[in-house]
């Protein structure tokens, strides 16, 4: 039988992902708590089934574990009646977990306050996407995976994960335009 | 290319999803459309406005626990061989899984008669009292890794004086100590760790008649090592593998 591959080899293949992971349940669990939770199984899951782990993509790999434990996690509060908000526990209590997420390492966006602001208008409007839109957001604009790399973790088609990013798009156009006006319900 | 056709591509365009072959018929239709140009400035202001906002990050404790989990699972012997790993490709018929089941089955049943025809010994209670103190933080009540603080602590709040012992050269070091109620009577705690591994050391006066043999068993992925010698009862709890555990218990025993 194949030797159990080593612990040291989980940690290098996976743990560099844990800030993806993190980012992904937040979005999906809507708090903290239950976020860093839903991480750990996620990362125990993953480390269970490192043997089958086939080396090609680690950070999708681990962001599809990470997905499905959150899903699991939601439907088993929801069935105990545990009242389930994504959106209401994202308050601003969270704020000073977040760091400014760089995909281009040498452009440090402004500290200053107004980016701040914007920053929050961008992150009220993600949070007013239904979820299974602001999952392929989250995943495209902050993971950079593409899109069959959504399509796999998320299990839709292609073509599907193309058009609720588009339709995501045009809503959070339209919510960040009328963002002043206190925000139209944009209908996807 | 007309604008409809245009414009479901222009998403891609941007994602860089979109084949060499089709980017040019649709930049072909750009040059000539300011509606579908319009349309692309707007897609990329809004690309550029989702990059610059905050991405959630992974506090250290996390990193921390994940790790820590990922240890304890580690050092234990792996619970799942990968089954379907190597039966599926073999082709293995259901019938032959099915014997595989019921031989397992058996195992089970044989090692359920063999649990219950061992001496009646509180491990399900064991089990409970270790899990309850890992939980909460109330796993000690004393904390100190000096045998002179520990052991003087118990003195006034039980009626025995368990003997602490300090095994941090062998590698056992000792976190500290608390009470604990076990078989119907305060028993004392002293607690502890290999590596990560917390061990708790459940130590209350059995003048009884019941073997002077170690005895050790497993339960729910917790080892457990109980001896006795002519004053106390002893009962060794941890996650930590059996062999250690049993090293553990045996220079407790020493001395």
């Amino acid at each position: 039988m194949a030797r159990r591959r080593s612990r040291a080899e989980f940690e290098r293949v996976a743990l560099p992902h844990l800030d993806a992971a993190y980012n992904l349940a937040m979005w999906l669990m809507g708090h903290s708590q239950d976020a860093e939770d839903a991480v750990q199984d996620a990362y125990l899951r993953a480390y269970n089934a490192f043997d089958r782990f086939q080396g090609d993509h680690a950070a999708a790999w681990v962001l599809k574990i990470v997905r499905n434990t959150c899903l699991t996690s939601l439907k088993r509060n929801a069935g105990r009646g545990k009242v389930v908000s994504l959106d209401a526990a994202m308050s601003g209590s969270e704020a000073h977990r977040i760091v400014p997420f760089l995909r281009d390492k040498q452009a440090l966006p402004d500290a200053n306050l107004i980016v701040e602001q914007e920053r929050n208008l961008v992150h009220d409007a993600i949070r007013r996407l239904p979820p299974d839109y602001r999952e392929i957001v989250v995943l495209r604009e902050f993971e950079d995976m593409t899109y069959q790399q959504i399509a796999d973790i998320t299990e839709v088609p292609i073509g599907t994960v193309m058009s609720r990013l588009s339709r995501a798009r045009r809503a959070l156009r339209e919510l960040l335009s009328s963002g002043e006006d206190g925000g139209q319900r944009n209908e996807l | 290319m007309n604008c409809d056709e245009t414009l479901n591509l222009l998403d891609p365009l941007v994602d860089g999803e979109l084949p060499d072959r089709e980017q040019g018929a649709v930049r072909l239709h750009l040059d000539g459309c300011a509606t579908c140009q319009h349309e692309l400035r707007q897609i990329k202001e809004l690309r550029e406005m989702l990059r610059q906002a905050p991405r959630y990050a992974a506090p250290d404790s996390l990193l921390n626990n994940v790790r820590e989990q990922i240890a304890n699972v580690a050092d234990r012997p792996a619970l799942r061989p990968s089954w379907n790993r190597w039966v599926r490709p073999l082709g293995i018929k259901p019938i032959v899984t099915h014997a595989a089941a019921a031989l397992v089955g058996a195992v089970f049943f044989y090692g359920a008669i063999q649990m219950f025809s061992a001496p009646a010994t509180p491990t399900r209670e064991i089990v409970a009292a270790h899990v309850r103190s890992l939980m909460d933080d109330r796993l000690t009540q004393v904390s100190s890794n000096d045998t002179h603080t520990v052991a003087p602590w118990f003195a006034g709040r039980i009626d025995f004086a368990p003997l602490v012992k300090d095994l941090s050269a062998e590698g056992f070091p000792l976190i500290g100590g608390r009470i604990d109620y076990l078989q119907d009577r305060k028993v004392a705690a002293l607690v502890y760790q290999r590596r990560k591994h917390r061990i708790n050391l459940f130590i209350f006066p059995d003048t009884g008649k019941q073997t002077e043999e170690t005895v050790d068993r497993s339960y729910n992925g917790y080892n457990i090592v109980g001896w006795r010698d002519k004053n106390f009862a002893y009962w060794a709890i941890s996650d930590l593998n059996l062999e250690e555990l049993t090293a553990f218990s045996k220079l407790s025993v020493a001395m």
